[in-house]
Order: C-alpha cells, then structure tokens, then sequence
C-alpha cells in the first residue's frame, strides 16, 4: 500500500503511469498511463463480467434446438 | 487433431479450426484455445468448445439476432490482440446463458467476443459504459 497525495504518481513496471489528479471529498480522480492495448476497467465491471462468464460456462444445456426455436426459422 | 469433449464426446478439429483467446476469457485464465462447433439447426446460435478443458463451453449468439441496435465505440486499438487491420474484420459473437424454465436465456453485452476468422484470434471485449447489460433477455 501507498500513500499519494493530490498530483503524486505511481509507476508499474516500465509502461503504467497512475496519477492522483484530484481529491474531492470522498471521490479521487485517477489518471491513468499505459499502452493502448491495456485493458482498463471499474473493479465492479471487471467483476460482473467475469462472474457472468462463470455462470454461463456452469449450465445444463445438452442441445441447441430449444434454443434454436427461440429465434424461429432461419433467415 | 482429436480432442475430447463431456457434451460432444470426441471431436476432431483441424488446425485451422482453432481460435486462440491470447488473453483467454474474464474468469478462465489458462484457457486460450477454442474452436466453435456448427449448429446444425442453421440459428444464430453454437458451441464453442475450450480445447484445453473437457468440460467447458459457451454458448455463442449473434448480437444482431438479439438486439437490433448493438452499436459499440470499439477503437480499432483496443482489439490489438485480435490483429484486424479494420472494424468490419472482426466478428462479433456474445455468450448466452440459459437459466432454468421458466426464465428466458440472457446474453452478455457487456462483455461480447471479438473474433478475427482469418487469423483465429479472439478476444472478450469489455464495455465501459453501464449501456449494456451482462444479462439481457433474449426477446426483449
């Protein structure tokens, strides 16, 4: 754990930048530094997908035609 | 190649059938390589099957057949991993879930995948913006 005031950073490895832009109250504005191709995320986001993902590997599902049926006869 | 599989028992995939996740999928770190088996009742759903895991596969869906106006502000950057040199390479596939009767299956626009065919290469792409849901009934 760090502690960074208003405007101080952190670098992670060679390639990730992170800024403390500014402080209001209860809300930190972040900056954030890295190669276009990071994926950068909300925690909460990260999270929900990631749980979505898991719940849909986890079904009993033994064959599409129901499912198929849903959408109606091929276009 | 052979794998095998607990839905569909041995499979066999040739080599170009194969799309590598290099960034597997939120959840399944370890898991890169699939391939997406064909449907053979022609709808807009199928398999794809981790060649890694006997035991894990997801349920693709087209977005269109589901959602009429999924639009994304994907910049061409950010699917890197997939190597498309233009937006209209990618093919955008998202997972569906099917709860129990009587609940309607969902799909997951929040986190859709994006594949390039030509190099096998896919990718979960994240939304940023809380637009889309993880869980959207299909028939909405």
């Amino acid at each position: 754990m760090l502690t960074r005031g208003k405007q101080d950073s952190i670098v992670l490895g060679d390639q990730i930048t992170i800024t403390v832009l500014d402080i209001k109250g209860d809300k930190v504005r972040i900056g954030i530094e890295a190669p276009r191709n990071m994926t950068i995320l909300r925690k909460e986001i990260y999270d929900e997908v990631t749980k979505e993902n898991l719940d849909a590997a986890n079904q009993n599902v033994n064959n599409l035609d129901d499912l198929n049926n849903l959408f109606g006869p091929p276009k | 190649m052979i794998f095998k599989t607990t839905r569909f028992g041995d499979i066999d995939v040739s080599e170009d059938e194969i799309i590598t996740f290099p960034n597997s999928l939120l959840g399944f770190d370890g898991c890169y390589r699939f391939t997406l088996l064909p449907n053979p009742g022609g709808g807009p759903v199928q398999w794809m099957q981790s060649l890694e895991q006997d035991n894990l596969a997801f349920i693709l869906c087209d977005p269109q057949s589901v959602v009429a106006d999924y639009q994304l502000n994907v910049k061409i950057e950010e699917l890197n991993i997939i190597q498309v040199q233009d937006l209209s390479e990618a093919v955008v596939k998202v997972i569906m879930r099917v709860p129990p009767e009587p609940h309607r299956p969902t799909v997951n626009l929040m986190g859709p995948l994006f594949i390039n065919f030509s190099k096998q290469l896919g990718m979960q792409y994240v939304v940023n913006n809380s637009k889309w849901s993880c869980r959207y009934e299909v028939g909405s």
